[in-house]
């Protein structure tokens, strides 16, 4: 069936049935391109091209945001159509005839065909989360530039193809894992080291993700009481659609929302109290604690009180905070304060992250260009329930351009700040003495210039106290983890649009709980995933078969409590950590993603080699080899550098000699202080070699399987025999002519095209020709 | 309102209406788009579910006993509780 497309064919484009008794099921486009749409793209190329130039030149006071929305936007579009339909054509050759798995195990539960725009949303509500609005605002301390250029040419030929090949290869083998299809490709010991890295790489992605939204809520008793206030709201709507009105989840959801709503507009007065904002201010560590029992207890509590109702309220936010993102940049346009380059990309001593920009940027810039993460997302939940193959390009591909899009939009709200207010938030306690008259001789000592390079003027402390006051905080200084910068950022774009001038405080803490609600969301769901990965794992053991069973209690508790506790501990040591936990945290967190992306690299590419694509192998194999050298460049420099500010055993060193000596280190002063930070930083490093190892370890299976496939000329791979496909659906959003004639061909055969597993108004999207249209 | 008629049957079954051929007619543009957009965001969250169930139930099992609305969700807890998915950063 798929040599219909390997064969290049007529300029014309060919309708296929699969059944002789039903319409055509899949349609072959005509290759020759449409003037119309050689004018589009032309046009398009042309602004993307000019936008890249005025921010590639453009040393000027006054570079608008609004290029770089047009430079990205530009070359997503491009790549979509192009490189996607390279990677389509010579590698993926997807096969309409065959049923996808939601198609062929169709059971309208979790197999399901759906609406490829619907699925749009539902995976890309899946993958994007707090990481590419996270990591874009730490690498701005770099300047634009190089955070740009990767955010957009990485999604091109890494984030995106990864994502895309990976959702492929999975539709083809009946919606499996990742785990399972790097089990059954590389064989039970790739298979392992696959899984334990995954394993261990969510307990690290978790406590980071806790790290930096206790950065948000600590000492802010807003914060605090309206994202605490989740938590009743998510148990009334558990109870409402289970007990009150069974079954009434909308209802319920859309309850939900209009108590979120008030929750956090409620915080004012709750700060504005000082007994109830007593009451809500916490510390970091009882933070930590606090959250720590959370995830124990949402982890075993029914998914219905608490997690389900939680993920409804959670996708609803996401949504309108990166709706809200992308209206603020769009109608305000702001300038960017930040210069181009600054001087911390080439000395490595910037105050949010250490190290260069060769190769610290490209880790700390994870989820946005390159997040491995998405393998597991792309894996098992969307090839259940897309409609027809050639749609993965759209979904997998253009979902992840979209979450690009979101890491643009985010590093633009992180340099249109005042470049003081910036480096104040980000910086550790430690450097910033977390005052706003010591946090003011901090940030004038850094030397800070204009996007033209002119010194800026000196800060006065009242910059700072006037910024915490303008959003409702006591403080803004040491905020670090990205997340309140982008809410600060955020409400100070908004607050420039006159209808919502005045409101700056709560735009700030609707971004700060937006972001904590869907990062609690990826803790109880990434500690229940984990979880069930580590009973399966333990139930191998001789003795613990037992484990196998997900409904014995103590045994789901024991292995929940193993996992929080995993996470916890380096929570608590993030939080408590005298060099601040997000600096020397965050790379950890960068490595294990982009690691996570080179098994799932490997895994791709090895296939592609299986099946004797060895002329294309270079599609996956160009980000597998730069993703592997970068991060292991990384990886090599947190455990062997010299530099105690880069190499984790080389600050334990120097910590350890300095509490030999009785002296201060770094920024820990007391000895107690030296201690953690030599505890800390030999775990970091032992973290930091166990991802590198498991990593090798799948790579160099891959290369072995690899070779062996090319010297036989390919090699069996695992996927399924598939079945007739009986829908049709077209395979971008809009449909074209040859799919629009198929489409007729079913009405007027009086059928269904996708078969009665659509919901509402079908019929009329067809003749309406819109953005939903079938 | 709803795209479905709500009825009231013996264990709490909502039935989708029928759908017809041309319930374009009775949509003006903006009603139109409203119902994509709604249509989305359910989708996002996974809020029509159950409608999906039952349309699949009804084209592919049709005569079979369908679940309830509740009786639906609670299963679908069940599920989600025993295969839990993770979430992206």
């Amino acid at each position: 069936m798929s040599a219909t497309l390997s064969q290049p064919k007529p300029t014309e484009g060919r309708k296929i049935k699969a059944d002789p008794d039903l319409p055509p099921v899949a349609v072959v486009e005509p290759l020759t391109i449409p003037t119309r749409t050689k004018i589009v793209y032309g046009i398009i190329g042309i602004v993307a091209a000019a936008a890249w130039a005025v921010i590639a030149v453009s040393r000027g006071e006054t570079v608008s945001a609004g290029w770089f929305v047009l430079a990205a936007v530009g070359s997503y579009l491009i790549a979509l159509r192009f490189y996607a339909r390279l990677i389509e054509h010579k590698i993926n050759r997807p096969d309409d005839t065959r049923a996808t798995p939601a198609e062929e195990f169709a059971n309208g539960k979790d197999f399901m065909p759906t609406h490829r725009v619907v699925l749009f949303g539902h995976h890309f509500a899946a993958i994007a989360g707090a990481g590419p609005l996270v990591g874009p605002v730490l690498a701005a301390q770099m300047g634009y530039l190089p955070g740009t250029l990767w955010i957009i040419i990485g999604v091109i030929f890494a984030g995106a193809v990864q994502d895309y090949m990976v959702m492929h290869l999975a539709i083809r083998r009946r919606g499996r894992s990742l785990g399972q299809m790097c089990r059954d490709e590389l064989g039970p010991v790739g298979g392992w080291l696959a899984i334990i890295g995954v394993m261990t790489i969510m307990v690290i992605l978790i406590a980071v993700l806790v790290i930096v939204i206790i950065g948000a809520l600590a000492e802010s008793p807003w914060g605090v009481f309206s994202i605490a206030m989740t938590i009743p709201i998510a148990l009334f709507m558990g109870i409402y659609m289970r007990y009150l009105r069974p079954g009434k989840v909308t209802e319920a959801s859309g309850i939900g929302v209009v108590l979120l709503l008030i929750a956090i507009a409620g915080g004012s007065f709750v700060a504005a109290d000082p007994t109830l904002a007593a009451i809500f201010t916490m510390s970091k560590l009882n933070l930590a604690y606090a959250i720590c029992l959370y995830g124990f207890a949402a982890a075993i509590l029914p998914v219905w009180l608490l997690l389900a109702p939680r993920d409804y309220l959670s996708t609803f936010m996401k949504v309108g905070t990166i709706a809200m993102l992308a209206l603020a940049v769009l109608i305000v346009l702001p300038v960017m304060r930040m210069p181009a380059v600054t001087t911390f990309a080439l000395t490595g001593k910037g105050p949010a992250f250490a190290g260069n920009l060769f190769p610290f940027l490209f880790i700390t810039i994870a989820c946005g260009a390159l997040s491995g993460f998405h393998a597991l997302i792309s894996s098992g939940t969307t090839p259940k329930m897309i409609q027809k193959e050639s749609q993965a390009r759209v979904i997998g591909y253009g979902g992840m351009l979209t979450e690009s899009f979101v890491a643009i939009n985010a590093l633009i709200m992180a340099c249109v700040l005042d470049p003081h207010i910036y480096f104040a938030m980000n910086a550790p306690v430690g450097l910033t003495g977390g005052t706003p008259q010591t946090a003011a001789t901090y940030v004038n000592s850094l030397g800070l210039v204009s996007g033209a390079g002119n010194p800026l003027p000196d800060a006065t402390p009242a910059v700072f106290a006037d910024a915490a006051a303008s959003v409702g905080e006591k403080s803004i200084i040491s905020r670090t983890g990205g997340a309140p910068t982008l809410a600060f950022g955020m409400a100070d774009v908004l607050d420039k649009i006159p209808f919502f001038g005045g409101l700056k405080a709560f735009w700030y803490h609707f971004a700060v709980m937006f972001e904590a609600l869907f990062i609690l969301t990826t803790v109880d769901a990434g500690t229940r995933v984990a979880r069930f990965m580590l009973s399966d794992t333990l139930s191998n053991i001789p003795g613990l078969i037992k484990f196998r069973d997900p409904s014995w209690r103590p045994g789901a508790w024991l292995a929940t409590a193993l996992v929080v506790l995993g996470w916890g501990s380096i929570v608590v040591m993030g939080v408590t950590d005298p060099l601040g936990g997000i600096y020397v945290l965050f790379p950890l967190f960068g490595i294990a993603n982009q690691l996570l992306a080179a098994i799932a690299l490997t895994l791709v590419f090895t296939v592609v080699m299986k099946k004797g694509l060895f002329k294309w192998a270079w599609i996956p194999g160009l980000p597998l080899a730069w993703d592997l050298f970068i991060t292991m460049w990384a990886s090599f420099e947190k455990i062997f550098s010299s530099n105690p500010a880069i190499g984790y055993w080389a600050s334990n060193a120097a910590a350890r000699s300095a509490l030999a000596a009785g002296k201060p280190y770094s920024t820990a002063k007391t000895p107690a202080e030296v201690e953690i930070v030599i505890r800390n930083t030999a775990i970091q490093g032992t973290l930091s070699i166990l991802y590198a190892v498991l990593v090798i370890g799948v790579f160099v299976v891959g290369m072995w399987i690899s070779a062996k496939a090319l010297r036989l000329g390919g090699l069996p791979t695992s996927e399924t025999k598939g079945v007739p496909s009986r829908i049709f659906g077209p395979a971008g959003f809009v449909a074209t002519p040859l799919e629009k004639e198929v489409l007729a061909d079913w009405r007027s055969a009086g059928k269904d095209p996708d078969g009665g597993y659509h919901h509402v108004h079908t019929e009329a999207d067809h003749a309406a020709g819109d953005l939903i249209a079938d | 309102m709803n795209a479905f008629a709500t009825s009231e049957e013996p264990g709490g079954v909502r039935r989708p209406a029928p759908r017809a051929l041309d319930d374009a007619d009775g949509r003006t543009p903006w009603r139109r788009a409203y119902d994509g957009v709604t249509r989305v965001l359910k989708g996002m969250a996974g809020l029509d579910a159950y409608e999906r169930y039952v349309r699949h139930r009804l084209a592919h099992h049709p005569g079979e006993p369908l679940q309830g609305e509740a009786e639906f969700w609670r299963c679908r807890w069940d599920q989600e509780s025993r295969t839990p998915k993770a979430r992206c950063c």
